[in-house]
């Protein structure tokens, strides 16, 4: 089960499935943490993966993806919960209306990969995003905002520190200040809660992608999959929810030196109370 | 008393031709008056970190809660051209960097036809209300 979730809360996963036929695993992972909401990248095949998470439900999942969409939804809510609020070559928008609690936007990416872009470039993709996280935000008149997925830049790289990029600071107690005035502009923070699993300490792997490369500076695990979470919704998540999930219903996602196989990236699952109260 | 120009003659602007701008909110025009009129094209443009300036050109489809989809970005200087492209319809790629508006229309043209957007527009299309046999037809007109 996810770390300390409540019952009522909604559980998430995330994962870049790398386009391998995977749907037994999806399902699988569905019913043993529960999920609610499933978000995965690189997927091919999606009605064999809502035919698989059907299987034996009484909460079906529905599909919800546009032609332009690069991250596939399958989410338990009532049809009319989930809506596409926008697709922008790698990222997309979703307004989660929860049935009784709190609505959420959803910022799901799979950004481009360093093997196809430079730092830079990177970097001024992060400030893109921002910038329609502020539109839709403004739109929605509330920031209860997650921004999910396969960033491909790690939790330290400019794109997710930098106050006009994501912002999104390692410490709880920075985010909960809301916002930073940096000459002269004010920037919202994020959470960034993936800081914690990074390494050997964590209670899981040391990242979620595993590369070896011939350059001098070479980390070998990198924490590309990651959740940030708005200061606004901090006190619906708990730090314990968050799992990166390297063993589903028996079946190792991961080798025997901890890398992982089934994908080349391990998912991530994590909880938000959005029930109102 | 105001001193002499030591500017000369200043340039109207006609000599540049037309911008990346100018050119995409054409084509943004155009889409949003080709039958049925269901959908809208809009033409972003913001300033990036370095001192770029962005284009995007997104369509919007009124009947779906005016969801967006981008389908390129052009991104220039100060100068116009060149003019890098970025194709949003194939996940953000960047297509190259074009000298002049000549070649900038005919990287579009290749875009806007690809596979990719066609497959993008008739996908909206299909859940239009104005489409063929859909609701506003099923309806009639409002009596």
């Amino acid at each position: 089960m996810v770390g300390q979730v409540g019952s009522n809360d909604t559980k998430f996963m995330f994962w870049n499935i790398c386009n391998q036929s995977i749907g037994q695993l999806v399902g699988a992972a569905s019913k043993q943490y529960n999920l609610d909401l499933i978000l995965l990248a690189e997927c091919e095949d999606s009605e064999s993966i809502r035919l698989e998470l059907n299987q034996s439900t009484e909460r079906p999942f529905i599909h919800r993806r546009e032609a332009a969409g690069r991250v596939d939804v399958f989410s338990r809510f009532p049809l009319g919960s989930i809506a596409i609020l926008g697709d922008y070559g790698r990222t997309s928008f979703f307004h989660l209306q929860h049935p009784i609690g709190k609505d959420v936007l959803i910022a799901a990416v799979h950004l481009p990969s360093k093997l196809h872009m430079q730092d830079q470039d990177q970097t001024l993709n992060c400030t893109r995003l921002i910038e329609r996280v502020n539109h839709f935000e403004a739109r929605l008149g509330h920031k209860r905002t997650i921004v999910v997925g396969d960033f491909n830049i790690n939790p330290f790289e400019h794109g997710l520190i930098a106050a006009e990029c994501f912002h999104a600071s390692l410490s709880r107690r920075v985010a909960q200040r809301g916002t930073r005035v940096v000459q002269g502009n004010e920037y919202t923070f994020f959470y960034n809660p993936m800081w914690a699993h990074f390494g050997d300490r964590g209670t899981g792997p040391p990242g979620t992608y595993f590369h070896s490369a011939s350059s001098s500076t070479n980390i070998y695990w990198n924490m590309f999959d990651q959740v940030l979470i708005r200061p606004d919704l901090l006190d619906q998540f708990e730090d314990q929810s968050v799992q990166i999930i390297t063993k589903i219903d028996g079946t190792d996602l991961a080798n025997q030196e901890g890398r992982p196989v089934i994908s080349d990236h391990f998912p991530i699952v994590f909880a938000l109370n959005l029930m109102e109260g | 008393m105001a001193g002499k120009s030591l500017w000369g003659e200043l340039p109207k602007g006609e000599e540049a031709g037309r911008s990346p701008k100018s050119i995409l909110q054409e084509q943004a025009l155009l889409l949003s008056n080709s039958p049925p009129r269901d959908l809208v094209g809009k033409v972003s443009t913001t300033r990036n970190e370095y001192g770029g300036i962005e284009h995007e050109l997104l369509i919007i489809a009124p009947f779906l809660n005016n969801y967006e989809v981008g389908i390129v970005r052009a991104v220039h200087g100060a100068l116009t051209y060149p003019v890098t492209v970025y194709d949003l319809t194939a996940g953000d790629v960047k297509t190259g960097e074009y000298p002049t508006e000549q070649v900038f229309e005919n990287v579009l043209e290749k875009i806007f036809t690809s596979k990719n957007a066609r497959s993008i527009i008739s996908s909206l299309r299909s859940q239009s209300p104005k489409k063929p046999g859909g609701l506003a037809q099923q309806l009639g007109p409002p009596s």
